[in-house]
């Protein structure tokens, strides 16, 4: 019942992708909320007050950037009324012939009806419902930038960024988390040994490098130097047609950023985990189970690894917003054409409608980061899975 | 080893402000010149520092700042006019021609002088490089940007029988310093010896000169230089007050804080508590980048209102673990026998709960100074930070902009990056130590 109730949910989440899927969507997850707190009560309650976090979040975020751009977007907003009134009357021969040369004060004086009617002319604070639904929706122009397909909509700008960078920072956090924990278990296992130590210096030291920093010297010495890998981008210019060479190309691409990820975050996680390990290590049910004379693999995989996985998902959300900045940053080091890339474009060229819709989809993205982890963290955690 | 890496991080932090108080006595001012890119016309363009020549097969010559070894001065034509007679004199030892020759005249007169400069060589040789009016002359010559240099120097090579082909095919700098045969002024066997430049000033009535010759070598400093020419070890040893100063600020403010918000939130408990923590969680789940990128973007802020900016982004981490502490200490007997002895929450938390709590403060601000820096440094290098001040994000951004790594600058990137992992590993290191000391469950058996 539980399972089959979390792959219904799973499922659900296309729906909104959907042609007017919203419309079935919301229903569902209503009816999916009440069949869950029927079935486990501690579980919905857990993850409804998440998600209404989440919400508070995207909400204090939005509002502080509309309170700080609030100007910004009405001039904004005013340019796209003139251009269209403009617009209007480009199309429309017949009009401008009849105006002949009052068209100016007549696309002026057009203009600034709407903009009345639209009331830009208030303080931001009244206007805020508008501007925020003009963010939440991406339905900006953008000032400078276009898409590839050439398109000003901050929606299709973003959006065609956004799986490029979900694509190099997941690649890279999984890596970093096998081999993060990995590590972890090992040094936890031979404490106060030489690779203990080892893993305690490397990631002392690797937490001090500025991630990106580190991408500048391995395409200095990688790309540069040893001609291994490509300087940059996400493909080969022009890109492969064939799907498997096109994948090939990508993954080669992908190597040098993921690698600098991976090398300055593994120490850190390598640490963390050992930590929370060594913490459980001297519990009393751990030398209780040596007591029994359990096996130091069995102790060490179902006595001491499960109770810490809690802990280290939090750990997981911790660390992973400290790697997004720098993923960011990386990016542009690495010219990989993503949000954090895009990010870098909109400030050289001060498009501000890019960078407020940047900004709400990476505190989006890290929003739903955040609770993925919090719904696995209480699916390890049995004191609120069981309630 | 906890004990051991808390002393490597202090020996470390020692070092490094001590550094930062010599760094600003001894090249104060040239904060000014920072982005003064006419002041550093004088220096090479982007060259690696002076010792990778021990790692090379070859002797690069380094950039070298000539002053007259002889001035003599002449009366004409009765006391009409005077001529005076500058010499500079170098021993080039070196296996590379240097980059760029580069005379500065500073004339001042009433009537222009005439001037005239020319080289003699190890080999007898004297060649005339540029022959002109004061007034007709730049009062920086770089010799390789400098047409009628290689007019002059094309008629020496022809007079010497030598089979060149144009002006413009001759750089100025080779033909001078290389062992005359066909080809030798663009592709030189350096003339080893001593050179003696010579400028000579004929003129009417006052004038006065102070001039320099500056041979702007394939080396420079400690460091090298940018493509502007700047000295990039002043720059990163300029840019450590600066480091050290937001990193250990925005962490202490962000404890201070955070202390407040953990003790109020784990000494009263309950509702206010929770209410406190969800609060903190929400804080925590705020990406920090985008926002302080926002805000750098419309406030234009100081260097100082970006700490405080950091430091707004970085107080959960403490909150917490006080929080966490204070629950426990509001239990102890000493805290129940002050409350029951009338005593007010305020003396409480600040007599009896904080001075428990400060070690573990004292262990989160260290630990906070890596993130600090890291975020400044990054706003920096994305072109936000605050552009009159000398920071190693800035030196990073500059490099990145001007393709430092595509062109191989290793000494313009790697030494402000490892400045700041220098001084995030201080505190990390002191920060890891003090961590281990509180926390027992660290401890190694």
């Amino acid at each position: 019942m539980k399972k089959l109730l979390a792959l219904v949910a799973i499922a659900s989440l296309v729906l909104p992708f959907l042609p007017n899927g919203i419309y079935v969507a919301v229903p569902v997850w209503i009816a999916l909320l009440a069949i869950g707190y029927k079935v486990n009560k501690a579980f919905t309650l857990h993850f409804l007050s998440r998600l209404l976090d989440a919400f508070i979040v995207l909400f204090v975020v939005l509002i502080i950037t509309v309170a700080m751009f609030g100007g910004t977007i009405a001039q904004i907003k005013k340019q796209m009324i003139i251009d269209m009134v403009k617009r209007q009357v480009a199309s429309n021969p017949q009009l401008a012939q009849q105006l002949g040369p009052k068209i100016k004060e007549y696309i002026q004086q057009t203009a600034e009806k709407l903009i009345k009617a639209e009331g830009l002319d208030k303080p931001w604070y009244m206007n805020l419902p508008m501007y925020l639904s003009s963010v939440i929706t991406l339905d900006l122009k953008s000032q400078v930038l276009t898409s590839n397909s050439g398109s000003r909509l901050v929606r299709d700008i973003v959006m065609e960024r956004l799986p490029r960078t979900v694509l190099l920072f997941t690649t890279a956090t999984i890596i970093t988390i096998i081999i993060g924990v990995l590590l972890g278990l090992l040094a936890a296992k031979k404490r106060g040994s030489i690779f203990d130590k080892i893993v305690t210096v490397f990631a002392l030291v690797t937490a001090s490098f500025p991630m990106w920093w580190v991408g500048m010297l391995m395409l200095e010495l990688f790309s540069y130097e040893l001609n291994l890998f490509p300087s940059g981008g996400m493909t080969s210019v022009p890109p492969p047609k064939q799907p498997l060479a096109y994948l090939a190309d990508l993954l080669w691409h992908m190597a040098l950023p993921v690698m600098t990820i991976v090398l300055v975050s593994f120490g850190g996680w390598a640490y963390v985990t050992r930590n929370i390990l060594l913490g459980v290590l001297k519990e009393d049910f751990v030398l209780a189970a040596r007591a029994r004379g359990l096996l130091e693999k069995t102790v060490l995989f179902k006595h001491v690894l499960r109770p810490s996985l809690p802990p280290i998902v939090t750990m997981m959300a911790l660390s992973i917003v400290a790697s997004l900045s720098g993923a960011i940053i990386t990016e542009i080091v690495f010219n990989w054409p993503g949000m954090g890339m895009l990010f870098w474009e909109a400030i050289e060229t001060l498009d501000v409608p890019v960078i407020l819709g940047l900004t709400y989809i990476f505190t989006l993205v890290f929003v739903i980061a955040m609770l993925i982890l919090d719904i696995v963290y209480a699916i390890l955690d049995p004191r609120v899975r069981k309630g | 080893m906890s004990q051991k890496a808390g002393a490597l991080g202090v020996i470390i932090l020692a070092v490094l402000i001590a550094l930062a108080i010599w760094a600003p006595i001894q090249y104060g001012k040239y904060y000014a010149y920072w982005r003064n890119t006419s002041y550093w016309s004088l220096y090479p363009k982007a060259v690696p520092p002076d010792w990778v020549s021990l790692f090379s097969s070859k002797k690069l010559p380094p950039t070298i700042f000539l002053k007259p070894s002889n001035v003599t001065q002449k009366s004409l034509y009765h006391g009409l006019a005077k001529e005076i007679t500058y010499k500079f004199e170098v021993n080039f030892n070196y296996d590379e021609p240097p980059n760029d020759v580069i005379f500065v005249l500073n004339v001042k007169y009433q009537k222009p002088p005439a001037i005239m400069i020319y080289v003699t060589r190890p080999d007898g040789e004297t060649v005339k490089i540029l022959q002109g009016s004061a007034s007709s002359l730049n009062n920086v010559i770089q010799i390789n940007n400098d047409q009628s240099v290689k007019d002059n120097i094309y008629s020496w090579l022809l007079s010497k029988g030598l089979n060149v082909s144009s002006p413009s095919a001759i750089v100025p700098t080779d033909a001078i310093f290389c062992k005359l045969s066909n080809g030798c002024w663009n592709n030189p066997q350096v003339l080893k010896g001593k050179y003696v430049f010579t400028i000579k000033m004929i003129g009417l009535g006052n004038f006065t000169a102070k001039p320099l010759v500056d041979l702007t070598g394939k080396t420079y400093g400690l460091m090298g230089t940018d493509v502007f020419g700047r000295d990039i070890f002043i720059y990163v040893m300029l840019g450590l007050p600066y480091g050290l100063a937001v990193g250990i600020l925005a962490s202490v403010i962000a404890a201070f804080f955070g202390t407040i918000y953990g003790l109020v939130s784990g000494y009263f408990g309950g509702i206010v508590d929770k209410i406190m923590q969800r609060i903190l969680e929400i804080w925590y789940s705020i990406p920090a980048l985008p926002l302080l990128i926002l805000a750098a973007i419309v406030f234009r802020p100081s260097i100082w209102l970006i700490t405080v900016f950091i430091a707004i982004f970085a107080w959960m981490g403490v909150g917490k673990v006080v929080r966490s502490m204070a629950l426990q200490l509001r239990n102890e007997g000493y805290v129940v026998a002050a409350k029951a002895a009338g005593a007010s929450d305020r003396w409480i938390m600040l007599k009896h709960v904080l001075p428990q709590l400060l070690p573990y403060t004292m262990a989160q601000v260290a630990l906070g100074v890596p993130g600090a820096i890291l975020t400044e440094v990054g706003l920096d290098f994305l072109g936000l930070g605050d552009p009159n001040v000398p920071t190693w994000g800035w030196l990073l951004h500059d490099a990145n902009v001007y393709g430092a790594t595509v062109n191989g600058y290793w000494w313009w990137v790697i030494p402000p990056g490892l400045m700041a992992a220098l001084v995030g590993l201080a505190f990390a290191l002191i920060g890891y130590a003090m961590d281990v000391i509180l926390n027992p469950r660290l401890r190694e058996r």
